[in-house]
């Protein structure tokens, strides 16, 4: 990270429109209540971040006081291969906890963008699902428990280590996608599933993303075994890659019955190979400090129109790249910073979504850019209620202030 | 307000055939499904049956001008006094709300209300392909609302996981009467996950007037096992090793000798009467997956000491040996006239210490214990069987499940796997989370509900919404030297 001197003293810069003037790294969970205890009291404002991997995204905001770092509350707190669960530390990394895992034959289902830097309390701060939430759904899914700090410095914990749990009010799914604007989270529980044992992919390449996205569709409703199905276009070329985990036999039959539908296979990978490939997929179409990254949400029905108005609006511009799940409704368009930082084809991309009754974030973008269209798209309903429970768990507002709604 | 003014306003929004206001017709919703004694019963003062969000969100205003409480109910099937109007107030049933409003295969989502009764759903929609996943025992009458109130599970949550892995977004309408679509934290939404906090509240937070629920594709192929075993010890050890080599079954189901005796004679199930423990298995998803998956489970299950091993493969032979299964309270009635229907869930890996407890415990205050387990998930359904015309039989059953619940939080569980909190269990919070812990849970709830109007008196423990933290002590107290709060 950056240190500059704004004259009349030095901030630290986590990430293009981010900075603190102090870094505190936490050392465990009664450190960081009392901090937040002292930033409440004295109204200072605090960052926390584990890998920095999203914090350009959100509104620009003034100079925090505090930068949490939260990466040294990391390790596994209580992990029972028998039981399916597993308790970690907020600042653990996606990979080193899938290691962990792994090594018993374990997995957490998830894509993960940069899994060596990615924290998992980040990870599950920021509410990232990937392709493979198609079948195996995300980590709100997984998780079964969390100890938090509120911004007010109250510590305690909600749910627990068993994977069925309705045992008062499910704070821990409701934290997941919050991004740091309630609590800290210094620890969660997740439950895991035994790992695949094969894996395999198919690439094919289409006419457009029309096209694309329907043959997409049609493949899903065909065959309920496939973990991911996207379209996605790249250098000017469309293609759609269909991924299958399972046993080696099903994985095979999988593949290859979706290979026959899809006809123009030019690509097939199995293994580390196939893992690779999506993890490269991932990554490419990730927040990134040096382009430009728009994620939208719509119905699954509605994701073709709005496919075919995005690749019209960006077809043949140097550098841009999109990648749709028409399984659930997402799509994700990437862009370099050079050449559209005024804008206005990020305004004309919001204005598309806005007409197809689309959501959108802006994940990455120069922090001027973030000035011009409201990184987090339309208003939310109920943001009344999201703001009063704002108040309950961060009553002076000391959590990354005016970086979202809330 | 006076009752009069209340019950013609309400009236007024619903119509005449809308209101019930007589005891005799308020009688019935005195009681859910939960045990007499374990929970009290109570009148609410007028129980309203809307048909529409606007109607709902009147009554609501309504009782915000009244000061009055707000109980939601759906079948009333829950088993932890949830629907029961502990302070009085006004009881929104929902089930003439019951329209499945729109079904899309392409988003593989229904749009329905939330009376509509959950198995109800999957049948609609099997004919597409598609069930709704979450299936708990009273599927025939429970109601989608309540299924999100409780965060419901059932016998395939182990595969599909519960209620709140399949709700996509809700209308709620909120204490103060204001309507708002909740959504869930994804890719390219930028609020909160409001969804997840209403789902699993009890009533306590809103009323859901409509939900978006995931459909669920059907598998390509299914297959049931049941194995028998000559004890409960060698049927758990088969369902660790079951996971332990990777397979993820639908469902892992089972059921003691007891149990047995009550559904085999009802039922010809098929189950071995002189098995000490039965298995029943499902595995489902592609037919070359499921057909290696079965025979690894069947090689696992012999090691581990089964003494017979049936298949079905057919519908109709699957639903026989689930039929088993699922009527299986039903079929209690052989054996006692009452039962209390306990829920706690442990960590798989202390399942056989678990049933160890559950005999002991049957053993010291001698009442018969039938037990029916969710063991893939180590969510155990210990049936106390009684007969409440006999004195002593209900204290000698509450004082069994106050020694059951310490036994499970003991081993690392929880207080309830599926039924709720609600009052049942409202006092024994204390044993699993700290001062601070309730705190947070009840200052969420304070940002939905600041009057403390919606299903007053649940899931929080008494005293403790007022800050009253001596009570909490005084209660906590009373656990450690054994005594039952109520």
């Amino acid at each position: 990270m950056t240190i500059i001197d704004s004259g009349e003293m030095q901030v630290h810069e986590l990430a293009p429109g981010i900075q603190v003037r102090e870094i505190v790294a936490a050392t465990d969970s009664k450190h960081v209540s009392e901090l937040l205890e002292h930033a409440t009291a004295s109204e200072l404002s605090v960052v926390p971040f584990g890998g920095r991997r999203s914090l350009a995204t959100g509104n620009r905001c003034d100079v925090a006081q505090f930068g949490l770092d939260l990466k040294g509350l990391d390790g596994v707190i209580a992990y029972e291969p028998a039981d399916l669960t597993i308790s970690v530390r907020a600042g653990t990394t996606v990979a080193a906890l899938q290691a962990e895992l792994g090594a018993n034959g374990q997995e957490i289902p998830i894509d993960v963008p940069h899994p060596e830097l990615t924290t998992i309390g980040g990870i599950v701060a920021t509410g990232f699902a990937g392709p493979r939430r198609l079948r195996s759904g995300t980590l709100r899914d997984l998780l079964i428990g969390c100890a938090f700090v509120r911004g007010d410095g109250l510590a305690a914990k909600a749910g627990g280590m068993v994977v069925k749990n309705v045992s008062g009010f499910e704070i821990p799914r409701f934290l997941h996608g919050s991004w740091g604007a309630l609590a800290v989270l210094t620890s969660v529980n997740l439950k895991v599933t035994p790992r695949h044992r094969a894996e395999g992919a198919a690439i094919a390449t289409f006419v457009d993303i029309a096209t694309a996205t329907n043959a997409c569709h049609a493949l899903i409703a065909a065959e309920p075994a496939i973990e991911s199905c996207v379209a996605f276009r790249r250098r000017g070329e469309v293609a759609v890659a269909v991924r299958a985990m399972g046993r080696a036999g099903a994985v095979e039959e999988t593949l290859a019955s979706a290979a026959t539908a899809l006809g123009d296979v030019v690509e097939q990978f199995e293994g580390d190979q196939c893992a690779e490939f999506w993890q490269g997929l991932v990554d490419r179409f990730a927040e990134n400090p040096d382009k430009i990254v728009l994620a939208m949400s719509t119905r699954p029905r509605d994701i073709a129109g709005l496919g075919s108005a995005v690749d019209a609006l960006t077809d043949g511009l140097d550098g841009t790249e999109m990648m749709v799940s028409p399984g659930l409704g997402a799509l994700r368009i990437t862009l370099p910073d050079a050449g559209f930082d005024d804008g206005t084809m990020v305004e004309k991309m919001a204005s598309l979504a806005a007409d197809h009754g689309a959501s959108y974030v802006l994940e990455s973008a120069p922090p001027a850019l973030r000035s011009i269209v409201p990184p987090w798209g339309v208003v939310p309903d109920g943001i009344d209620l999201m703001r009063s429970v704002k108040r309950e768990f961060d009553p002076v507002g000391i959590l990354n202030p005016g970086r979202l709604f809330v | 307000m006076d009752r009069l003014r209340l019950l013609d306003e309400l009236e007024r929004i619903v119509g005449h055939g809308g209101v019930r206001h007589r005891p005799v017709d308020l009688m019935v919703y005195e009681y859910d499904g939960s045990v007499d004694g374990a929970v009290d019963t109570a009148a609410p003062t007028a129980v309203v049956l809307p048909r529409s969000t606007e109607q709902v969100a009147s009554i609501v205003r309504l009782a915000k001008r009244a000061g009055l409480p707000v109980v939601a109910r759906g079948a009333g099937t829950g088993l932890s006094g949830g629907a029961v109007a502990q302070s009085g107030g006004i009881i929104v049933s929902l089930t003439r709300m019951d329209r499945v409003l729109e079904v899309n295969t392409v988003d593989r989502t229904a749009l329905v209300e939330p009376g509509v009764i959950n198995l109800e759903l999957s049948d609609g929609v099997k004919g597409e392909g598609l069930f709704f996943a979450p299936d708990p025992s009273s599927q025939k009458a429970c109601t989608i609302g309540g299924n999100v109130a409780e965060n419901s599970g059932g016998p395939h949550c182990l595969k599909y996981g519960v209620t709140t892995n399949h709700i996509l977004g809700l209308e709620v309408v909120l204490p103060d009467g204001e309507v708002i679509w909740t959504q869930v934290a994804r890719d390219g939404y930028g609020g909160l996950d409001l969804t997840a906090a209403m789902v699993g509240s009890e009533g306590m937070f809103g009323i859901v007037t409509k939900a978006l629920v995931k459909l669920t594709p059907m598998p390509a192929a299914t297959t049931v096992m049941l194995a028998a075993f000559g004890s409960l010890d060698q049927a758990s050890h088969a369902v660790t090793s079951i996971i332990a080599a990777g397979n993820l079954p639908a469902s892992l189901e089972m059921m003691d000798n007891l149990t047995i005796q009550a559904v085999e004679p009802a039922y010809h199930a098929g189950y071995p009467m002189d098995a000490a423990g039965v298995l029943l298995i499902e595995s489902d998803g592609h037919p070359t997956e499921v057909a290696e998956s079965v025979e690894e489970i069947d090689a696992l299950c012999r090691l581990a000491g089964a003494t017979s091993m049936r298949r079905a493969d057919t519908i109709g032979e699957r639903d026989l040996l689930w039929k088993g299964r699922k009527m299986a309270l039903a079929a209690m009635g052989r054996l006692a006239p009452n039962y209390y229907l306990h829920d706690t869930v442990v960590p798989r890996s202390r399942l056989p210490e678990t049933i160890d407890a559950v005999e002991s415990i049957s053993r010291a205050h001698k009442l018969k214990i039938a037990n029916v387990f969710h063991a893939g998930d180590g969510n155990l359904h210990p049936l106390m069987l009684f007969d409440r015309r006999i004195p002593g039989d209900v204290e000698r059953v509450l004082e069994a499940s106050h020694d059951l619940i310490h036994a499970c939080v003991e081993f690392g569980g929880t207080l309830s796997g599926e039924h709720g909190i609600g009052t049942e269990k409202r006092g024994y919070m204390t044993l699993i989370f700290t001062e601070d812990d309730l705190r947070a849970m009840a200052e969420l709830k304070r940002a939905f509900d600041p009057e403390q109007r919606f299903n007053p008196n649940k899931v929080i423990p008494t005293g403790y919404m007022c800050g009253e933290v001596k009570q909490l002590h005084i209660q906590a107290m009373r656990q450690q030297h054994g005594i039952v709060p109520v």
